[in-house]
């Protein structure tokens, strides 16, 4: 039972989980620099900025680094395979996206730059340990550890009040989560003995009892509950508009981006043992839960004159795309992995892009991002407004972009697996977001300041910083590029399954 | 005697937990919340699992009660203010927790056998065990634990340091 000890390499493990120590250190560093420093050394915001920035960009190459080498192997409850290194240089990436769009708002915040680029990286860390964990009890702590620094971002990094009831609500439904996720773990244990999620898809299918067989699906249900509030599927949704909108933009980019990729491949893990042989059950609740998630929530989204809420609907239709993947996953795995990862690349460089545009519109004016304050933004600001477009066509979906081709080959796997009908119903949602997301478009195009009714249009006098141009002209770099040449990208993530 | 035993310390258990949702006075409610958690680690304890019914005395009576009475002599309850919203939150989730208690109890009474799990056995509620998993097969997550404590503690750090910047202004 304990031999684990006797032939574990510890230098080996220690430098496959490199990339994310990288991180702790750096914030460990920060923490350090925190302590010795004076009131006045706080407020400077280069120091921590360069230790972060130095962090994540040496935790991306060692993860590139290692990515060719890794053993395909499960080592102490983590796994070490290419799918988690791409998998976390997409999260690093958005995270350093993230750092960059955050230097205006939190100089105009009371929080100081060292603790909010420690629990950046705190909860960047957490999510490393989500993506590669291969326990379910691994998987809780790491869940842990991102979600708790990610409460006191929303909370603390404020907008106004309204960010302290995002962070509640963050916290209640997190706490709900992580109820029904220990409920799941144990009634799993129970009934087969093991939270091991490679064990878990071995021993599933041989579970004769009938009593035991009740058991697990209960608990996968339970899990299934869990994963529903942290990824916001749709009748555990109710905290995300909120929150998203809450949040300060920094913040609800993390929470956006780089959060939900790693829950999501962590779903896709589980989703993967759970249903390894094709299960009925398992079939129609994952059929239902996709359809309901991209209906409702398109339908939501139309209804919203807030472009960050909207943009929080749009993440929760997207979720449902992805949920396309998972009724029949157990028919193609190595299909379900490529096309997942794809789409996940897609959905960050997108929703960085947009809300990096967000991030410098609210800079100048507080409050709500009202889509009729954009209006004749394309003759004042012509490049931001360009920007936002293209970002959101992407979002929609238009041929030449990313989005286009990551819509296509979600689609392309479903189909194949044979879910025509449900494909069909992403079909429809996909037409229903052509409707809002094109909606902030035609109001910086084709209507006057003048039409905004009464409240100052967005982004007169916003300076850019050159941190936020460069993330926008990266991100904008990538969804032109990967729009028209795919073929590098699915050649990467082909060879990294 | 086994018998008896339970049946005294089931319905203490169940009339703390009643005890504990019918009181309005809070700090009443955490006695009632101690006296029901104390007769679980009892039933525990019956259960021949004494290392789990140690735990339980001082982790859910000791540590989390302690808790709680700090934060209600800490926070100034005003009951009158949030009674409605709390009365409606709290129909939703006794609503949601009924019937995941019935479906658990249901579970449970009509297809009863649990697969015995494979750590089973003399050793198995022994500490030692426990420590031997925690520092073997469970190391990684143990020492993650160490990763989640510290961002707890950054985290409010971050959140009350944010506190007195609002003071100062």
């Amino acid at each position: 039972m304990f031999e684990i000890l006797k032939d574990f390499d510890w230098m080996l493990f220690l430098q496959y989980l490199s990339p994310m120590l990288v991180l702790l250190v750096a914030a460990a560093v920060l923490m350090v620099k925190s302590i010795l420093s004076s009131d006045e050394d706080e407020l400077g915001f280069e120091v921590p900025f360069a230790i972060t920035i130095a962090g994540l960009i040496a935790s991306f190459f060692a993860a590139w680094y290692f990515w060719p080498k890794v053993p395909n192997a499960m080592i102490a409850t983590l796994y070490f395979d290419r799918a988690v290194f791409i998998g976390w240089m997409i999260v690093v990436m958005a995270t350093l996206s993230v750092v960059l769009i955050s230097i205006d708002t939190i100089r105009e915040s009371k929080v100081t730059y060292d603790g909010y680029f420690t629990l950046v990286l705190m909860s960047a860390f957490g999510m490393g340990i989500i993506i590669a964990a291969a326990n379910l009890i691994t998987l809780l702590i790491g869940l842990e550890i991102m979600s708790i620094s990610l409460y006191a971002l929303v909370v603390s990094v404020r907008r106004s009040d309204i960010s302290v009831e995002a962070g509640l609500k963050y916290f209640l439904m997190g706490g709900f989560a992580l109820a029904f996720f220990l409920m799941g773990l144990a009634f799993i244990f129970g009934s087969i003995g093991t939270c091991d999620l490679s064990l878990i898809a071995q021993r599933a299918p041989e579970i004769s009892d009938v009593g035991a067989r009740a058991f697990y699906m209960f608990g996968i249900a339970m899990l299934l509950i869990g994963f529903g509030f942290k990824i916001a599927i749709v009748p555990f949704h109710a905290w995300a508009p909120d929150t998203y909108d809450g949040s300060s933009t920094p913040v609800t980019t993390l929470l956006i981006t780089a959060a939900k990729v790693a829950v999501m491949i962590a779903f896709m893990r589980f989703a993967l043992a759970a249903a390894g042989t094709f299960d009925i059950n398992w079939y129609y609740v994952m059929w239902g839960l996709s359809a309901i998630t991209m209906l409702y929530a398109s339908l939501a989204a139309i209804r919203q004159y807030n472009l960050k809420r909207m943009l929080a609907y749009s993440s929760i239709v997207h979720t449902g795309f992805m949920l396309l993947l998972f009724p029949s996953a157990a028919l193609d795995h190595a299909g379900v992995v490529k096309a997942m990862l794809f789409y996940l690349i897609s959905y960050v460089v997108m929703n960085i892009g947009a809300f990096a545009v967000i991030s410098t519109l609210v800079a100048d004016s507080s409050g709500e991002v009202e889509i009729n304050r954009l209006a004749g933004l394309a003759k004042r600001r012509p490049l931001l407004a360009a920007a936002l477009s293209l970002f959101l066509l992407s979002l929609a979906g238009f041929p030449p972009t990313i989005g286009f081709f990551a819509k296509y080959y979600l689609f392309l796997t479903a189909i194949k697996n044979g879910d025509v009908a449900l494909v069909v119903v992403a079909i429809v949602a996909s037409a229903i977001s052509i409707y809002y997301y094109l909606k902030p478009v035609v109001v910086m195009y084709f209507r006057d300041e003048t039409e905004v009714g009464g409240k100052a249009p967005f982004a007169n006098s916003a300076v850019l910083h050159p941190a936020v141009v460069a993330v926008l002209v990266l991100s904008a770099m990538a969804v032109v590029f990967f729009g028209v040449f795919p073929n590098n990208l699915i050649e990467l993530i082909r060879a990294s399954i | 005697m086994y018998q008896i035993l339970f049946y005294i310390l089931a319905v203490l258990a169940v009339s703390g937990a009643f005890g504990m949702i019918t009181r309005k006075n809070p700090i009443v409610s955490v006695a009632f919340l101690t006296i029901s958690m104390v007769s679980i680690a009892g039933l525990f304890a019956l259960l021949s699992a004494p290392f789990l019914a140690v735990l339980q005395l001082m982790i859910s009576a000791g540590a989390v009660i302690v808790l709680f009475v700090f934060v209600i002599m800490i926070v100034d309850y005003r009951r009158e203010e949030s009674r409605r919203r709390v009365i409606q939150f709290g129909r939703v989730l006794g609503s949601a927790a009924v019937i995941y208690l019935v479906i658990v109890l249901a579970l449970s009474i009509l297809k009863p056998p649990f697969i015995a799990a494979p750590l089973t056995g003399e050793a198995f509620e022994m500490p030692e065990t426990l420590g031997r998993l925690l520092i073997s097969e469970f190391m990684i997550p143990f020492e993650l634990t160490g990763v989640l404590l510290l961002s707890a503690a950054v985290a409010v750090i971050l959140m009350v340091k944010r506190g007195e910047g609002e003071r100062d202004t």
